[in-house]
């Protein structure tokens, strides 16, 4: 060990209360900071995984035309072929199409506005539609009946139906024909988002075809980039390598401007609630350096007219902050991680009034956080950074102090 | 040639009350192996002089010569390195490095100047052991009494076997004991290692050990 490393761990000891008071400001900041950014990223993975990842689509490959309006009428023609090629992209984790529209359903003296959704589930991520399944099946269907649908658990409420009741479904299909049919309740959903379980109808992809009229159409084809945190590129890159005469590819980014921009803003209030926390540690740390500076004066002075020079000395007080900040980063990073880990496992569920306030803005009362590593390291590099510059006081008054105590 | 000449040098302190002239014009030299104290009372310049004789402090006018090497013109750095490599230092108030141990600040000017450590090891425990502290040498400063971090500072001094050593009042904390026994240590040190002594005092004990005396007063060698 080098003689500025041992004198600066050594110098760790002299005041042990300081050093722990020290750590113990970055650790606290880290575990903050840990918890809030997870948490807050969490709840958008969450509503961005429940409402682009099931429903929209990471990316999306539709009609020019199709949206805003999303108009059945615009539907493109089925190509198998060119899906394979598609789900088969190494930039690609799923491609699956999708056909929906929205129609009036009812049942008994209950009607409701829905949004049905037609899937293939043969290309579809089992595991995710199977996580969400209250009550039900996929697999039990009765072919030789109604069309089966599966509802989101507060459109079935509000049509006060559950398993097995029969539903009459009334709207608009392909080309001004009429949508109308019976349909049997399959299943109950639930999405992660409020608003999703309130409208959405889920059907088999030929189902729907059958019901709208639409057959061997696709409204839209669903794109799950491997790398979902780019898909805007992802979108580009795929457009480029696999063209659809009429179709337009777009990231969930382009189609849902409103959704980015209110994670942005959100996100920000979280940026200076941390940036708060920050000024009030910097300053913390920043106290007790200028008290370590003033109490080892006379031992920099001292050392100086030793014939210690004064990089040597710079180079301690540095070390000495940097191991300082490193234990106080390891602890905060074990708590942060811990309990974050715990909620990641037993995801908090908010009850009462906030449950109700996040719901009716489309949110699921749930704080899912993330267990994203980069959280941790980008926190744990500015509370270290931090410390880092708390400790140029003491460094300056290294350069400044005499080779003499008067 | 003198190992340490002074040609005319002033030390003047500028204060809220004036100028007070701490060396006036003062010239003198010291020879190698030379056990020499500077006396005078309080506020007679010797500290003044011991740090400007040591680098420590700029005289405001004169020369000071170390070996043929004006340390006036040198740069804050150099002068450092100069003092590192060339003066040892006793302090009034010991002035040990409290996290390291005895052998350790023994050794500790060795290690800025790059000796491996099983030499420098070797050497610190062999002062050590002239200054009767083989026993203390895993002890830190705060387990050692006055007299004992006096003896380490010592020890330390010697280590490196500077051209001379500077002692600022050394015994000025130190009880009868402590302070025979102290500068027993470094007389048999300037007669077995031929290190010169350069001494700043108003004891009376150190001035009767001492084999020349400069006697100061009001800046100027009376």
């Amino acid at each position: 060990m080098s003689l500025t490393t041992r004198l600066a761990w050594r110098n760790l000891g002299r005041n042990r209360r300081r050093s722990a008071i020290t750590a113990a400001a970055v650790a606290f900041a880290l575990f903050f900071a840990i918890l809030i950014r997870s948490l807050q990223l969490g709840i958008y993975g969450h509503m961005i995984d429940t409402v682009v990842g099931g429903m929209a689509g990471y990316v999306q490959v539709a009609d020019s035309a199709y949206w805003p309006s999303q108009n059945l009428d615009v539907a493109l023609a089925e190509d198998p072929e060119w899906l394979d090629q598609v789900a088969a992209d190494p930039l690609v984790a799923t491609a699956t199409p999708r056909l929906a529209g929205f129609t009036l359903l009812s049942h008994r003296s209950e009607s409701a506005v829905a949004q049905w959704t037609g899937v293939d589930f043969s290309r579809e991520d089992s595991d995710y539609w199977t996580s969400r399944l209250i009550e039900g099946a996929f697999d039990e269907v009765d072919e030789s009946g109604p069309y089966p649908v599966w509802l989101g658990r507060y459109l079935a409420e509000s049509l006060h139906a559950s398993l097995g009741d029969t539903l009459v479904g009334m709207g608009q299909g392909y080309q001004g024909s009429i949508a109308s049919d019976l349909m049997i309740v399959a299943g109950t959903l639930r999405l992660g988002n409020p608003e999703l379980e309130k409208r959405v109808a889920i059907l088999r992809l030929s189902d729907a075809q059958s019901y709208s009229g639409a057959y061997g159409l696709w409204g839209t084809i669903m794109v799950t980039p491997k790398n979902t945190a780019a898909s805007i590129q992802a979108s580009q890159a795929l457009a480029q390598s696999h063209p659809m005469t009429y179709a337009s590819w777009s990231s969930w980014e382009e189609r849902m401007p409103e959704l980015k921009q209110a994670i942005q803003a959100d996100s920000a209030g979280g940026i200076i609630i941390l940036f708060i926390l920050y000024v009030v540690i910097s300053f913390g740390l920043l106290g007790t350096m200028i008290m370590l500076a003033n109490e080892r004066q006379r031992e920099f002075t001292m050392q100086i007219a030793l014939g210690v020079k004064r990089r040597v000395l710079a180079g301690m007080v540095f070390v000495e902050a940097l191991l300082m900040g490193l234990l106080g980063a390891a602890i905060g990073t074990f708590m942060g991680r811990g309990v974050v880990y715990y909620f990641h496992v037993r995801p908090l569920r908010l009850l009462g009034d906030v449950a109700s306030a996040m719901e009716q803005q489309g949110w699921e009362p749930v704080l899912p956080p993330t267990m994203d590593w980069s959280i941790t390291w980008t926190h744990g590099s500015i509370v270290l950074l931090l410390t880092l510059l708390a400790s140029i006081w003491p460094i300056i008054v290294v350069y400044k102090s005499p080779s003499i105590h008067r | 040639m003198a190992l340490i000449e002074l040609h005319n040098v002033i030390k003047v302190y500028e204060s809220q009350s004036g100028s007070i002239t701490a060396v006036d014009d003062l010239s003198t030299s010291f020879d190698e192996g030379e056990f020499t104290a500077i006396v005078g009372p309080s506020g007679c310049g010797k500290t003044t002089l011991l740090n400007a004789i040591g680098g420590l402090d700029r005289p405001n006018k004169g020369q000071i010569h170390i070996d043929g090497v004006n340390i006036v013109d040198l740069k804050d750095r150099d002068l450092i390195d100069f003092r590192l490599q060339h003066i040892g230092f006793v302090f009034q108030a010991y002035n040990l490095i409290p996290v390291l141990t005895a052998l350790e600040n023994t050794a500790f000017i060795l290690e800025l100047q790059g000796v491996n450590k099983k030499d420098r090891d070797a050497r610190a425990m062999e002062l050590l052991e002239a200054v009767g502290l083989a026993d203390r040498a895993n002890n830190r400063p705060n387990q050692l009494s006055g007299g004992q971090q006096q003896r380490v500072a010592v020890a330390r001094a010697l280590a490196s076997r500077p051209r001379f050593i500077l002692a600022d009042e050394p015994t000025a904390n130190l009880d009868s004991k402590s302070t025979e026994t102290l500068l027993d240590i470094m007389a048999q040190l300037n007669d077995k290692e031929k290190t010169t002594f350069i001494f700043s005092t108003h004891d009376q004990r150190v001035i009767d050990r001492a084999r020349r005396i400069i006697p100061l007063e009001d800046g100027k060698i009376k």
